[in-house]
């Protein structure tokens, strides 16, 4: 284009114009062009449709057709060829309408100069072709998305609608395109997830990189569909958006139930027989069936220890296909990691019968890591028995931990045969089994080393080895070190997880010791472990009629026994009967006023959905009548004057600090209004208003519907007025009331509601 | 003999038998039943001190036995150790739900499963010690 002289179809009615124009691109220095003047559009079509021109000068008034049509016309007519307008000084307006609707330019006839012409020839001459190239990558960028396997969803990041989808959205979710373009993002997914959503998506836009999740969406026929989300936000012309690919992942989900039920059956018809050969077996060599010979026993211990190592065969295979599917999980737990390999260590006592000498080098300050700790007892088992295997006799194997600021190392040491380099980056991968070299070492499945990896690594940890021929190898792996908040999260993340797959309800009870630090000084140090990990622990369980995984104590950083109830029993009664019994265990042991706990209780999904706002509301709303007992608002209704002023000494004296008293039923609403009491104590034959009115008002109003009430009546309750209202029987004491009824009435309804 | 009676529900009559004779040679009473109908129904009859209880059952399912178990007054308090081959921990989780004590693994070991039985005796009495 720099050399040939640039293609021009002047559409020009008027000659002196034309002429004009002509004159100034011929005078202009740096240019070289070739003009066709036409004065019609009709002409300018017909040559157009048979010449290649680089652009086109087109006045705006021509006989055939005038103002923003005939550009439009053109446009039309060729849509490759960059237009400039050409316009008189009155209607500048037009030409900006033109540009809007695709011209490069316009020119005002008059007041152009050869330099501003050529610029403008050359400019639009420019801008089109990256205009044109632009459209052409677009039109790619389109393909791309139209074709694609998986469905792409983008969304307005600031108000979360749908700004666009391709055919794929469509299919998935079975709703019309045009439909889906202006829904709510959250929309397509289950409605009783919808907060989680919105707060993911929030999550995704604050956190601005790509994230990858594993959700559900609901197709028009009420299908669950899961799906992997990959999603990026971008900024688009200032406008932040939210892209998301969607894969439909119900075939691999398909595949990977098969497999594991496939393994877990094969599994399941494999331990039932070896279970009576090996209880057989183990009778045997028990003398249980009669005494057996000096062979026979050597002969049945062989047995034996096949039997031991086909099971084992078995639970790594279960392991391996559980890690593969990303379906391995843990049992998390505080664990003191001190004590946990202190316990494995024996076990190696005689083991193989070699002379080898096994050591630790672990700190004196104990470890305490939130892990599974029958997942890390096998990764740091199958370590020393490999270890174990590829050293000779006099060699020494080291176990050391070390306590480091984010996180703890465990390392195994031996003073074995060592790993050829080449083959240290294998020894990881699955059924590799690397000779090394010249050594006593015994072959076993080739699993222990991934199923290691693979366990270190759901707990968020690093594995490796390090080695030299002839010297030893050490192996070395990671814990990340969790903040307590973390942990506790994480905890009870899994339980909702759990929950959410079941789709069942799970209650979380959390008892949290009032005042640690000094409960940690008034009692000594072991007392303390002994009295909250042992007896409370016990205690909890017995309560909960359940084993110890649903019970997280922790007394890290000095806060909080943390348990857990689930679905099939009410929280409330649960945590009543939890309560009572940790409660009566302290005054027996005279504890009750060392040791001080406050409940809370928060319900999976009726409440809150994410184990943050779980651990905050069950720490800010207590059940505890032993220490906010001074916040709890009551209220006594009643006309008597001298009754009320009675009632408010005997809550005083029992602690309750935050009393309000009324003197008829109208004032108690009013008050109620401003102030919502926590428990109302209610009289029913009052003026103005009587007790059943106010009940029915409480009761209706969804604001006061849940206040505990208590009747408080000195004569018979007219019942069927009540269950008129069909409230749930709210409890009714006469006067004169019997101060240990009404409290535990308070106590019970306080206990209930919170 | 220590006395203690405890009911083995279990349809696999080889390891019945097998856990049948183990326990009696540890000085137990022992009830064997091969099917969960049974087991309720000696349960109720036996007054055992604790239930051995596998989770794969012909008729109705180890979970569906011991919640049975725990609705009824009877036999609510009776501690109950799951038998079972599978391995998985939602399927535990169930197990602990239902109200067992703990479980134990197929193939087991003999002293770990006295184990388990002994000191699920030990915590059932101390816990009881505590309430009276």
């Amino acid at each position: 284009m720099d050399n040939k002289p640039i293609q021009i179809l002047l559409v020009e009615d008027s000659n002196l114009d034309a002429r004009i124009l002509r004159k100034l691109l011929t005078d202009a220095k740096n240019i070289e062009v070739n003009i066709t003047h036409v004065i019609s559009l009709k002409e300018a079509i017909e040559i157009l449709k048979n010449n290649n021109f680089d652009i086109v000068l087109l006045d705006f008034v021509l006989p055939d057709a005038s103002g923003i049509e005939a550009f439009i016309w053109l446009y039309a007519q060729s849509p490759e060829i960059p237009i400039i307008v050409l316009t008189g000084l009155d209607d500048e307006q037009l030409a900006v309408k033109a540009i809007r609707k695709g011209a490069q330019d316009y020119l005002v006839k008059g007041s152009v100069d050869s330099n501003h012409l050529v610029h403008s020839i050359q400019y639009s001459i420019e801008r089109h072709r990256l205009e044109i190239a632009l459209k052409e990558s677009e039109k790619k960028y389109c393909r791309i998305i139209e074709t694609a396997n998986d469905a792409i969803i983008t969304a307005d990041a600031e108000t979360g609608f749908i700004i666009d989808a391709n055919r794929k959205a469509e299919e998935l979710l079975g709703i019309p395109l045009d439909n889906i373009i202006g829904m709510h993002h959250t929309g397509i997914h289950p409605k009783e997830e919808e907060l989680f959503y919105k707060k993911l998506f929030l999550e995704q836009v604050g956190k601005g990189h790509s994230v990858v999740t594993n959700l559900n969406v609901v197709h028009s026929d009420a299908r669950l569909i899961p799906v992997e989300i990959s999603s990026s936000v971008s900024d688009v012309q200032g406008r932040m958006i939210v892209q998301g690919i969607y894969r439909d992942i119900t075939e691999r989900k398909r595949v990977d139930k098969l497999k594991d039920e496939f393994v877990s059956a094969v599994s399941h018809e494999l331990r039932t027989p070896l279970t009576s050969i090996r209880e057989g077996v183990s009778q045997f060599l028990d003398g249980l069936l009669g005494d057996t010979t000096e062979e026979q026993t050597q002969f049945l211990n062989i047995i034996l220890e096949d039997i031991d190592r086909l099971q084992q065969i078995i639970d790594e295979l279960l392991d391996i296909s559980k890690i593969e599917s990303g379906r391995l999980e843990l049992k998390k737990e505080m664990v003191n990691l001190t004590e946990l390999i202190l316990r494995i260590l024996p076990r190696f006592n005689g083991f193989l019968k070699k002379e080898i000498n096994l050591r630790n080098e672990l700190p004196e300050k104990n470890i305490k890591l939130f892990l599974d700790p029958g997942k890390i007892t096998q990764v740091i088992t199958n370590l020393i028995s490999n270890a174990y295997k590829f050293t000779y006799d006099g060699g020494v194997i080291t176990v050391k931990a070390i306590d480091g600021e984010l996180n703890v190392t465990i390392s195994i040491n031996d003073t074995g045969v060592g790993i050829n380099k080449n083959d240290l980056p294998k020894i990881f991968d699955k059924f590799v089994q690397v000779n090394r070299t010249d050594g006593p070492g015994i072959k076993g499945t080739g699993l222990g080393l991934p199923i290691s990896k693979g366990f270190v690594e759901k707990h968020g940890g690093h594995i490796w080895a390090e080695s030299e021929v002839g010297k030893g190898t050490t192996f070395f792996f990671t814990i990340p070190k969790l903040p307590e908040q973390v942990i506790l999260e994480e905890y009870l993340r899994n339980k909702i997880n759990i929950a959410a797959s079941k789709e069942t309800k799970m209650v979380f009870i959390l008892a949290q010791i009032i005042e640690f630090e000094k409960v940690q000084e008034k009692i000594e140090k072991e007392r303390l472990h002994s009295v909250i990990f042992h007896d409370i622990k016990n205690i909890v369980q017995k309560s909960l009629y359940r084993s110890s995984d649903d019970t997280v104590l922790s007394l890290h950083d000095g806060i909080s026994v943390f348990l857990i109830g689930s679905d099939k029993q009410g929280g409330q009664t649960v945590t009543k009967r939890m309560k009572k019994a940790v409660d009566d265990y302290l005054e027996n042991n005279n504890l009750q006023d060392i040791i001080k706990l406050k409940w809370g209780i928060s319900i999976y999904p009726d409440e809150e959905k994410y184990a943050s706002d779980i651990i905050e509301k069950a720490k800010s709303e207590t059940i505890s009548t032993d220490l906010d007992i001074s916040k709890i608002g009551i209220m006594v209704v009643d006309d008597e004057k001298f009754l009320t002023e009675l009632m408010k000494m005997k809550l005083q004296s029992k602690g309750y600090a935050n009393i309000t008293l009324a003197e008829d039923g109208q004032k108690a609403l009013d008050i109620i209004k401003e102030k919502t009491p926590d428990l109302i104590l209610l009289d029913m034959n009052m003026p103005v208003m009587n007790g059943y009115e106010v009940i029915g008002r409480l009761k209706t109003d969804p604001l006061t519907a849940d206040i505990p009430v208590i009747i408080l009546s000195g004569f018979p309750v007219d019942s069927e007025k009540l269950d008129a209202f069909e409230f749930e029987s709210i409890p009714v004491l006469s006067k004169p009331v019997d101060d240990s009824l009404l409290f535990e009435s308070i106590n019970r309804l306080l206990v209930e509601n919170a | 003999m220590n006395g203690k009676k405890i009911l083995v529900i279990d349809d696999e009559d080889h390891i019945l038998n097998m856990i049948k004779n183990r326990l009696k040679a540890n000085g137990y009473e022992v009830i064997a039943v091969s099917n969960g109908l049974d087991g309720l129904e000696a349960a109720k009859t036996g007054s055992p001190d604790l239930i051995i209880l596998d989770v794969m059952l012909p008729d109705i399912n180890g979970k569906e036995v011991c919640l049975r178990l725990k609705e009824h007054e009877s036999t609510a308090k009776i501690p109950v150790i799951f038998l079972t081959a599978k391995d998985s921990i939602e399927e535990k989780m169930e197990e602990y739900d239902c109200g067992g004590e703990c479980h134990i693994t197929k193939p087991f070991d003999a002293n770990e499963l006295l184990e388990k039985i002994k000191r699920t005796l030990e915590d059932i009495r101390e816990f009881e010690q505590r309430e009276e």
